[in-house]
């Protein structure tokens, strides 16, 4: 009867280790909280092995140093608001991030990158529009607790349509300068207003605050057919287009 | 099964840019919400498309967005006006215009000198409405020239095959390639810019030219042909010259033909058949150039205001 007076919690090890190594441990809808001194991460990043632990915890590690400035840098890449436009010569509309920084507010400077779809019309095809933006916003006015104006934007910007029948530089056939200028990136300079309202803490979702926009832009092609011509008005070449900024923060 | 652990370990930096991913989706899911759920929010989108459809020239999409209102297709319609006019007339007078891109001034000063003859049956605009290829440019020259008392026709220019200025030429105006009976002459305009196609595109079109000379009436006594580049110009396929001279002298009554391009005036004799080619200067120089035709001869002039 001695083995099997063994037998029995034998199994019972043998069933434990083969349920143990059997499972993925730790299991995959579990998320492990690790917190590296002021940032907390979801998971460890595949480099950090789990008996560096320990040095993580010593602050004057190099290692902890060169992570912290890192995550710094990249969380610092984290676009600020998004931006809904309807038309401005950048598409029927158009989607993208942006980031504001600059001034006490950190909100004097503004960089886009917007995305925008051109409706076929009488063309061959759709397109789609890509637009890099900066824009200065030297005031605002506090008009009430969640409302502010900001009565001057100016800035340029500059957009590239996608497309066969488009070019950056006139293609190798034609002798040089025969077009001096290129049919897919055009210069734009604009001029707008906005209204900022801010989203009181306590029924905040998502965004802190929400800005409504219009911005009169003209491109460069324009303003040279505007400068060499009377009969060429103001109101011709200027496009208007209005939108909508989400700020998270 | 693809885990989350295979989802890191395939993208390290998954977790640097989580957060970026995550607000950018949750922004779109946010602002869908809103267009679903706030009918304000609708109406106002609804009412900003009807406002770039109503026709507002401070709604542009795009500069080369080829979106057209107003008249459109207008070669058929002015064609058929010159026909109808001139028929049964014995003396034909046309004006003779070219390349007024970006020079708006100009060009209406032409307008309104050609209006102010008053003995002039049609205009024809030898190309090149268009400096850019911008479907604004051809609007803009669409108004003005439309302030024309007569009918007018335009043949393509190798500006207007800029970008998408030839959707916009054969929405605007119609085929490249055509030609209309005006009492006694015909008049053919054809696309001489092979050099924008790359030479990859039959221009000028023999087919074209072979199944209109074929069409042409016996009433005809006389042919115009007009075009943008003349042969020997780098826009025209200088490879085929002698064909095509040959082929326009199929036309009955080959009288002569008017080109622009180079912009200035000038007439030229680039083949030795005889037939000379009166070339317009742009809207720059002020020139236009009528041309009185009778049933067997033809007079010129070139006029600069």
């Amino acid at each position: 009867m001695k083995p099997l007076k063994y037998s029995l919690p034998l199994l019972l090890l043998a069933l434990f280790a083969v349920t143990v190594s059997a499972s993925d441990w730790p299991a995959d809808d579990k998320i492990r909280l690790i917190a590296i001194n002021d940032s907390l991460l979801t998971d460890t990043p595949d480099s950090v092995a789990v008996e560096d632990f320990d040095s993580l915890q010593n602050r004057s590690s190099r290692y902890e140093r060169i992570v912290r400035r890192y995550h710094k840098f990249w969380m610092g890449m984290v676009p600020s608001h998004i931006k809904v436009q309807y038309a401005g010569s950048i598409g029927l509309f158009s989607i993208g991030m942006g980031w504001h920084y600059g001034g006490r507010q950190h909100r004097k400077w503004e960089t886009d990158l917007q995305f925008g779809y051109l409706p076929r019309y009488h063309r061959r095809t759709g397109n789609f529009i890509l637009t890099a933006r900066e824009s200065y916003i030297p005031f605002r006015v506090r008009l009430g607790d969640n409302l502010d104006i900001e009565p001057l934007s100016c800035g340029l910007f500059f957009s590239s349509i996608f497309g066969e029948e488009y070019w950056r530089e006139q293609p190798s056939r034609y002798p040089r300068k025969y077009y001096g200028f290129s049919t897919s990136i055009r210069a734009n300079v604009f001029i707008g207003q906005r209204l900022r309202f801010g989203i009181p803490s306590s029924v905040r979702k998502r965004n802190n605050s929400l800005t409504a926009y219009y911005e009169l832009s003209a491109s460069e092609l324009d303003l040279i057919s505007f400068s060499t011509n009377r009969w060429v008005s103001l109101w011709d070449i200027l496009s208007l287009s209005v939108g909508i900024k989400f700020d998270l923060f | 099964m693809v885990t989350r652990a295979h989802f890191v370990s395939f993208f390290p930096f998954f977790f640097v840019h989580a957060p970026v991913f995550y607000y950018f989706c949750t922004s779109i899911v946010n602002i869908v919400h809103i267009i679903k759920r706030n009918f304000i929010t609708r109406y106002i989108l609804l009412a900003l498309v009807l406002l770039g459809h109503q026709g507002c020239d401070l709604i542009e999409y795009h500069p080369y967005d080829a979106r057209l209102e107003g008249p459109l297709h207008m070669t058929a319609s002015m064609t058929a006006r010159i026909v109808e006019q001139c028929a049964g007339k014995d003396t034909l007078r046309f004006a003779h215009i070219s390349d007024t891109q970006r020079w708006y001034d100009e060009t209406k000063e032409l307008v309104r000198a050609i209006n102010r003859r008053g003995d002039i049956d049609f205009v024809i605009h030898t190309g090149d409405l268009s400096d850019f290829g911008l479907t604004k440019e051809f609007v803009w020259q669409r108004t003005i020239l439309n302030g024309l008392d007569m009918p007018w026709v335009c043949v393509i220019g190798n500006h207007d095959c800029l970008a998408t200025g030839e959707d916009v030429y054969h929405t605007m105006f119609g085929d490249d390639n055509f030609s209309f009976n005006a009492s006694f002459a015909h008049f053919t305009c054809i696309n001489t810019n092979a050099f924008e196609y790359d030479y990859s595109a039959s221009i000028p079109d023999f087919n074209f030219i072979k199944h209109d000379i074929s069409a042409v009436p016996d009433s005809i006594s006389q042919t115009i042909v007009a075009m943008h580049a003349r042969p020997g110009s780098e826009q025209f396929n200088n490879n085929v010259l002698d064909y095509f001279a040959q082929m326009l002298n199929n036309y009955p009554g080959l009288a002569f033909c008017i080109c622009g391009h180079d912009h200035h005036t000038e007439v030229l004799h680039p083949f030795d058949d005889g037939v000379p080619y009166y070339e317009c200067g742009s809207a720059k120089t002020r020139t236009y150039i009528v041309y009185t035709l009778t049933r067997d001869s033809f007079t010129y002039e070139a006029v600069e205001i």
